[in-house]
């Protein structure tokens, strides 16, 4: 591996121009643009940022309820709004939204109870959609399904058309980011397109869950190995942002299907593929720069339930190789192998570790 | 031959440190410290310029530019303690526009093989080759994380921040250049290159 990297070093090196002088000589026409003249705001202590956070949603929820009641959108109440466009947000809440051609909300069905609670006192028949997602989103949050720690949306889009789709899927997405952007919450958002055909929807009726958390239950069985069919019951009991890290972990090679793209946002409440590597790191006592090489990869287990866990393989300088299994929940570290060079690791599973790092 | 080794987090530590200081000179008018920066990171900026461009001359083009613009900027840098994240996103900007400009399918450089077979050392002749199948081996994606985990010592989390990638994206993509790698080399002992 080093000499690769020392390969790759030297050759680079090696081709690098030296064009110092032709630097050091544009310079002496160049002028130093000041510092930003702009003051950095203050920073306010967490407390309050919650507080303003807080605030703003429940502004947008206010806004989003008034909006529902008194501003007239569809203004010819004799032609009844046709749905031609269909919409699923799903949180834990699940909300269905039924859209017209032009963006008006025909109607907003509640896909499980926790949707009907986020719903209760929202008329939004009429609405335009943007003022809708203000007020559920904002709902959400006031009811506490959207906090620092409960982060994930998936947005579903079953569109009339592909372009329709592509529309609605960039707009509702910009727009929850939108709702987000100022706050310390940094929604974790999975879209996709969905296309509602018979099997899908009886499907996701007969696991009670939407079909946009239909497909992706389905997208992750075909992405890992440890899942099939028999895992549909236990991955529909799971949330949004469960899903959303099993997703996030999914094998790279893996194509992502119907689903169209992350857009933003990190999973709260759960170690990261680097807070993974630091439980091991410390589990072996070593430093960075005694590992070689390391791979984090989720491992979820159906067995007794759904458990996630990072499978974190690691190389260290020294040659020796191991695998473990970390809890995403707890950083609770597991010795599963080492290389065959290695000592067996002790009876209680630790201690496998002989390099010049270890204890 | 100069045979340089992946830096330790002490040895990126203080290159990043005294690269911070350059930029905190060069904010303060010192010009010298151009020069001094030149010599300390023209191989980090080249090799993802060359990696992103797979062009000679425009990567050369993007190397003159970055320090032009770190001279231009100095003053707006914050120290943060990663000034070589600053540098390279100052680096990306400037590729962007490039790609703007110009068509956005990259057309490769075949000046590197003339520089080859210009007569120089063995030794030259046997990296350029092996560069010139790396540039056409590898992805886009796969050079830049190259060079910047190779040629730069970023980490790989550093990395996916600077690309705004995930990071399990980053380490596969890593591992799948280093198996390219591995059959370039290979190759290249059968061919002797």
């Amino acid at each position: 591996m080093k000499n690769i990297k020392d390969k790759v070093k030297t050759a680079f090196e090696n081709e690098t121009p030296n064009i110092k002088s032709k630097v050091l000589t544009s310079i002496e026409n160049e002028v130093q643009l000041p510092c930003d003249a702009v003051e950095k705001p203050r920073s306010i202590s967490t407390l309050f940022k919650r507080i303003a956070v807080a605030v703003s949603f429940c502004l947008i929820f206010v806004v989003g309820i008034v909006s529902g009641y008194f501003i007239p959108k569809n203004s010819d109440d004799a032609v009844p709004l046709s749905a031609e466009n269909f919409v699923y947000l799903d949180v834990n809440p699940s909300v269905e939204l039924s859209l017209s051609s032009d963006n008006l909300v025909v109607s907003c069905t509640a896909g499980n109870s926790d949707a009907e609670k986020i719903l209760q006192g929202l008329n939004l028949s009429g609405v335009e959609l943007n003022t809708a997602l203000s007020a559920i989103v904002g709902s959400m949050y006031v009811n506490g399904y959207l906090s620092l720690e409960e982060n994930s949306m998936l947005i579903s889009v079953d569109g009339v058309s592909e372009e329709k789709t592509t529309e609605l899927l960039s707009l509702i997405t910009q727009k929850v980011n939108k709702v987000f952007e100022n706050s310390e919450v940094d929604c974790s958002i999975i879209a996709q397109s969905v296309k509602g055909n018979s099997e899908l929807v009886n499907k996701a009726k007969d696991n009670g869950v939407s079909i946009g958390k239909m497909q992706l239950i389905d997208k992750l069985i075909g992405s890992f190995d440890e899942f099939d069919e028999t895992s549909v019951s236990n991955l529909s009991k799971m949330t949004i942002k469960e899903l959303n890290l099993i997703y996030n972990n999914k094998p790279s090679d893996d194509e992502s299907g119907g689903i169209n793209d992350i857009v933003s946002g990190i999973l709260g409440g759960y170690l990261d593929e680097n807070g993974a590597l630091s439980a091991v790191k410390e589990f072996l006592e070593i430093t960075s720069s005694e590992i070689e090489n390391y791979s984090v990869r989720i491992k979820p287990s159906i067995i007794g339930g759904i458990s996630l866990k990072y499978q974190v393989i690691v190389t260290l300088t020294s040659g020796s190789e191991y695998m473990f299994e970390v809890d995403c929940k707890t950083g609770d570290v597991s010795l599963l192998e080492t290389s065959p060079t290695q000592g067996e690791p002790n009876q209680n599973g630790q201690g496998g570790h002989h390099g010049e790092g270890g204890r | 031959m100069i045979t340089v080794f992946t830096l330790t987090d002490e040895q990126l530590y203080t290159k990043n440190e005294r690269v911070e200081d350059l930029i905190l000179q060069i904010a303060n008018g010192n010009k010298n410290a151009v020069g001094d920066l030149y010599e300390l990171i023209k191989t980090d900026v080249y090799a993802f310029a060359l990696s992103k461009l797979k062009n000679k001359a425009d990567a050369e083009d993007v190397l003159h530019d970055t320090f032009v613009n770190v001279y231009k900027y100095a003053r707006r840098y914050t120290p943060k303690g990663k000034p070589m994240s600053w540098i390279i996103t100052i680096e990306l900007n400037l590729i962007k526009r490039r790609f703007q400009l110009q068509s956005r399918t990259a057309v490769f450089d075949e000046s590197l093989e003339n520089t080859v077979s210009s007569g120089d050392f063995e030794s030259q002749r046997i990296n350029s080759a092996f560069l010139n199948e790396l540039l056409k081996s590898l992805s886009e994606s796969e050079r830049e994380i190259i060079s910047l985990y190779v040629v730069s010592g970023f980490k790989h989390r550093e990395i996916a921040s600077i690309l705004d990638k995930p990071l399990s994206t980053i380490l596969s993509k890593y591992n799948r250049a280093i198996k390219k790698l591995k059959i370039i080399i290979k190759e290249g002992e059968d061919e002797k290159y």
